[in-house]
């Protein structure tokens, strides 16, 4: 728990993408936990308003907590493994509850599981710009934010223009998943060798 | 820049931001009713153009810009907002100038608010987008700090916006309201002193002046929001005479003098009602949301077609229906002349629509005030819910919801939703829908399939209604003619469910 986990150098020009896919996974899940707020209450309009506005306030939250973490890099592979978690809990409510399995207080599950992955998802971009400065120490916070609205521009755009439509709610589900892992495989594979250090 | 300040402005500004996206959304999707469509183009594009702004701000100078991206946003958020909004009724506005008589906006008129609301919305949150690093740089905001107080201000816009500032005082104000916003960033900004004012007096009166003329607006919202319904549901109607308008004044007295406009806000949607006066005949119709529901002209040859089936099966047996939508009382009229009917049980999810149906003077004469029957017996709930949860049984269900133009209407077209509805009928039993859009009844033919439902007729002009039993059909040939019954044609396999959404069709 001590030692603080780094990126080898040689990751640095990938990292970039790493910023863009985070934020593309963080705008494909709020899109889809609005979606099921949707499917559960109606109304579209209002239920990605309410979301988006509960995503965004504990990812201010999230910004704010992890703004100086000691171990960047080994918070944000644990936030990662924990979006999955709470990801896939929050599908399996709404879909409990349009299976009559479970009906009581979904909405507080629901409002619950959106404050947590929002918080998980904000505390991803001050990690993210802590281990790009660790990898290039003249880097901007420009830089960082550059990359992370590309993401979420592109989550946003494949979200309502091709993934709910071609493979639905569960097919995004799954797609938000394996990306998760995919970084997650990155940054494990990308980390000095125990003791070495920039 | 001290750093207090620098916060507020980061606050008002995301608020204004955010609030800005909400309202393009809102009249995007009132022109293209694809509510999941307008939300990602409009946040998709903000990001694009706030990635771009972010990009830039690398190299430039950083206070002067940040002074002339907060006048650009007060200046050009109400001008392209206002702009957006109102581009239908200008369009038909010039389509009556140049040629009387012949006003029609076709979908692919109202298709341009899609690159419209693109540039738009990228001018503005190209601008907004510089503003963060901008902020930060000036008065050395920590960079975690500037996002957090970045995101409060855009849940202030997420939540006041929908919940709070459209449904209280419509779009124009709420334009009007967000533009102050930035007036005080302005003010923020370039007067920090009294000196300043003085020093840039032309600048400071030019803000005021500009804020004056938002007030006067704000002051006439009504009116020009009625004026503005008024020339869109004037499209493609024959209310024009044949001599040309000397000038824009002429065409809005004359559309004044011969239409009403009456909108009601509730929870759930626009409800708009319009009286005609010296059309072909005197009309009267209702749209929901800017779509289409009823005229008083023909709306008793749609209501006898939907309940056709009835006539020609000589359905005795019908005692208990279900009436899913229809609030307006107008279908409930004609199903309550088949005296064998014992009890109607009428969900509707609007309670203004039924309010409407009880106590407005035309639609209470045109629907017989039929809700205050003894047979009927009213819930306010939403179809889903009531199928999913009731445990009565019923002989027939009829379901007279909006179109699936949208994900949200494309849930009571799915296969979770037939197969309630397959639950609270009787082994006798069938249902009746109004078919949807063009392309789409293959889909609700096999998605009633799949809930179950052995094999369903589509009949009626343009094959708009589907007619379903739970055990086999029975029509004869004969009565498949009567019907008007068309042969079903080869059906594929798509099938809409709630977590698989087909319905929907972009324009």
């Amino acid at each position: 728990m001590g030692r603080s986990l780094t990126l080898k150098t040689n990751r640095t020009s990938q990292f970039n993408w790493v910023i863009a896919f985070a934020a593309l996974n963080g705008m494909l899940s709020e899109f889809l936990l609005a979606h099921l707020m949707a499917l559960t209450w109606g109304s579209i309009y209002k239920q990605y308003a309410l979301t988006m506005g509960l995503f965004v306030l504990s990812m201010g939250f999230g910004a704010w907590k992890f703004r100086s973490s000691q171990a960047a890099l080994r918070s944000l592979i644990k936030i990662l493994m924990a979006s999955i978690f709470f990801i896939v809990l929050a599908f399996a409510f709404t879909w409990a509850h349009s299976q009559h399995l479970f009906s009581e207080n979904i909405l507080l599950a629901q409002l619950i599981l959106i404050l947590v992955l929002g918080f998980l998802s904000g505390a991803e971009l001050p990690l993210l710009e802590q281990i790009q400065k660790q990898l290039q120490p003249i880097s901007s916070v420009s830089q960082v934010l550059i990359w992370d609205y590309l993401g979420m521009a592109m989550g946003s755009l494949l979200f309502g223009f091709y993934m709910l439509q071609a493979w639905g709610v569960l097919g995004t589900l799954i797609f938000i998943c394996c990306l998760h892992i995919v970084m997650i495989g990155w940054l494990l594979l990308g980390q000095l060798p125990k003791g070495e250090s920039l | 820049m001290n750093k207090r300040t620098a916060m507020i402005i980061l606050f008002l500004g995301s608020f204004a931001a955010t609030s800005t996206q909400m309202l393009f959304v809102k009249i995007l999707e009132s022109f293209l009713h694809h509510e999941v469509f307008c939300y990602t183009l409009i946040v998709s594009v903000s990001f694009f153009a706030m990635a771009s702004a972010a990009k830039k701000s690398l190299s430039e100078t950083r206070f002067k810009q940040l002074l002339t991206i907060q006048n650009l946003l007060f200046f050009l958020t109400p001008i392209l907002t206002l702009a957006l909004y109102s581009f239908p009724a200008c369009l038909i506005l010039r389509q009556l100038l140049e040629m009387p008589g012949s006003a029609f906006l076709r979908q692919e008129h109202l298709s341009l608010a899609v690159p419209l609301s693109v540039i738009f919305i990228f001018a503005l949150s190209r601008l907004h987008g510089a503003e963060i690093p901008l902020l930060s740089q000036s008065s050395r905001i920590q960079f975690g700090t500037s996002l957090a107080i970045s995101y409060i201000g855009a849940i202030c816009g997420f939540l006041l916006t929908p919940f709070v500032l459209l449904p209280k005082f419509g779009i124009i104000p709420t334009i009007i309201l967000i533009s102050l916003v930035y007036f005080i960033n302005c003010l923020l900004l370039n007067f920090q002193s009294l000196q300043s004012v003085f020093r840039k007096l032309w600048l400071f009166s030019f803000h005021c002046g500009f804020s004056i003329l938002l007030v006067l607006t704000l002051s006439h919202s009504q009116q020009i929001e009625n004026l503005q319904k008024t020339l869109t549901y004037s499209n493609g109607l024959e209310v024009w005479p044949e001599d040309s308008f000397e000038s824009s004044v002429a065409v809005i007295e004359h559309l004044l003098s011969k239409m009403k406009v009456e909108t009601i806000e509730s929870p759930y949607q626009t409800i708009d009602l319009i009286e005609y006066q010296n059309s072909p005949a005197n009309d009267f119709r209702m749209y929901l949301n800017g779509e289409f529901q009823f005229g008083a002209s023909n709306e008793e040859l749609y209501h006898q077609s939907f309940l056709r089936p009835l006539r020609i099966l000589n359905a005795s047996s019908v005692k208990q229906v279900l009436v899913l939508g229809a609030g307006d009382g107008l279908l409930i009229r004609d199903l309550l002349k088949n005296s064998e009917v014992e009890k109607i049980d009428l969900v509707e999810l609007d309670n203004e629509v039924l309010n409407l149906s009880r106590n407005h003077p035309i639609l209470k004469k045109l629907s017989g005030n039929s809700l205050s029957n003894s047979k009927v017996q009213v819930h306010v709930n939403d179809a889903f819910e009531f199928t999913r949860l009731t445990d009565r049984t019923y002989d027939l269900v009829l379901i007279d919801l909006p179109h699936p133009v949208s994900f949200a209407l494309s849930k009571v077209y799915s296969q979770e939703f037939y197969r309630n509805i397959f639950r609270v009928l009787k082994p006798t039993g069938f249902l009746i829908l109004d078919g949807p859009t063009v392309g789409a009844g293959n889909i609700i033919q096999n998605t009633l399939a799949a809930a179950g439902f052995p094999s369903q007729v589509s009949y009626g002009r343009g094959n708009t209604f589907i007619f379903a039993s739970v055990s086999q059909l029975l029509f004869s040939d004969k009565q498949l003619s009567e019907l008007e019954a068309l042969t079903p044609e080869p059906i594929g396999s798509r099938i809409n469910t709630i977590w698989n959404p087909k319905l929907p069709l972009l324009f």
